[in-house]
């Protein structure tokens, strides 16, 4: 790893038939940014290093939202490892 | 259980998480005003059968008896689960909406998790306005955004054994999120 990347990992709790697949109900993401990008990590960045990094899930993500502490994120949405981080698939309450 | 409970003015908002079977009768003095000239109640309730879509029948799919329709699922149970504090925020959030937009005097909105057998309620949703109108636009708008953007999830146990997390797939609401 080079300097001039960062690495950070994020937890992010999982639900119902994402927490069923992985078999746990959280994970770690590993995620490397390179130390000049001004917008840090994204949920888009999240999202595909968690794919990559637990392809049971990978069919899955698709379909799924990201959550920060408890808000529905737009993809480039700068994300932190200090943040509460939640994987949502298509909900289905009531 | 979760719960959150906000006066914003003059309208009540009561939003709750429960482990256990909802009582509806303890909620009924939720939505008492002397200004309101209609209160209405909705209770989603577990049902036994779910239909199957077509392109998705098979022979081995089917009920769990000898000659059912195989079009049609056989429920034992469901089970929820849910991103607590997140529903908790959302369904507030909700209901603070619909109080602005349908003009309403009180909301009430509690959802159950964990196993709910065939007949017991797993979400009720109260209101109450000055006019009966406003109250039936109120609970459909509610229940609609509950089941698009509320982090709660069902699990299906049907009669063969079998079980799945329930996970549609559904067209983006437009941008007044009105049905």
């Amino acid at each position: 790893m080079s300097a001039a990347t960062q690495r950070m990992v994020f937890r992010v709790d999982l639900f119902a038939g994402a927490k069923q697949l992985a078999g746990t109900d959280h994970v770690h993401v590993d995620v490397r940014v390179d130390a000049g990008v001004d917008e840090g990590c994204t949920a888009s960045d999240v999202l595909t290093r968690l794919a990559d990094q637990h392809p049971e899930l990978a069919e899955l993500i698709g379909s799924c939202r990201l959550a920060v502490d408890c808000e529905y994120v737009s993809n480039d949405c700068a994300v932190n490892p200090s943040s509460s981080l939640a994987l949502i698939p298509p909900v289905s309450g009531g | 259980m979760s719960s959150a409970s906000h006066s914003d003015g003059s309208v009540q908002v009561l939003v709750e998480i429960h482990d256990q079977p909802l009582e509806s009768l303890a909620l009924a003095d939720r939505l008492a005003s002397p200004h309101a000239g209609a209160q209405l109640w909705f209770h989603g309730v577990t049902r036994r059968t779910t239909k199957v879509p077509s392109n998705a029948v098979s022979d081995a799919e089917g009920g769990d008896a000898e000659g059912s329709d195989p079009s049609v699922k056989l429920t034992d149970q469901l089970a929820y689960e849910a991103h607590r504090p997140m529903a908790i925020k959302q369904l507030t959030a909700l209901a603070k909406q619909a109080a602005e937009t349908y003009d309403l005097l009180a909301v009430v909105v509690v959802h159950r998790l964990g196993i709910i057998p065939i007949g017991e309620a797993s979400v009720i949703v109260g209101v109450s306005a000055a006019h009966r109108l406003r109250t039936f636009e109120a609970v459909a708008w509610i229940m609609e955004r509950l089941k698009q953007d509320v982090p709660i999830w069902k699990q299906e146990q049907y009669a063969t054994g079998q079980s799945e997390w329930i996970h549609p797939i559904v067209e983006a609401a437009d941008e007044s999120g009105r049905p």
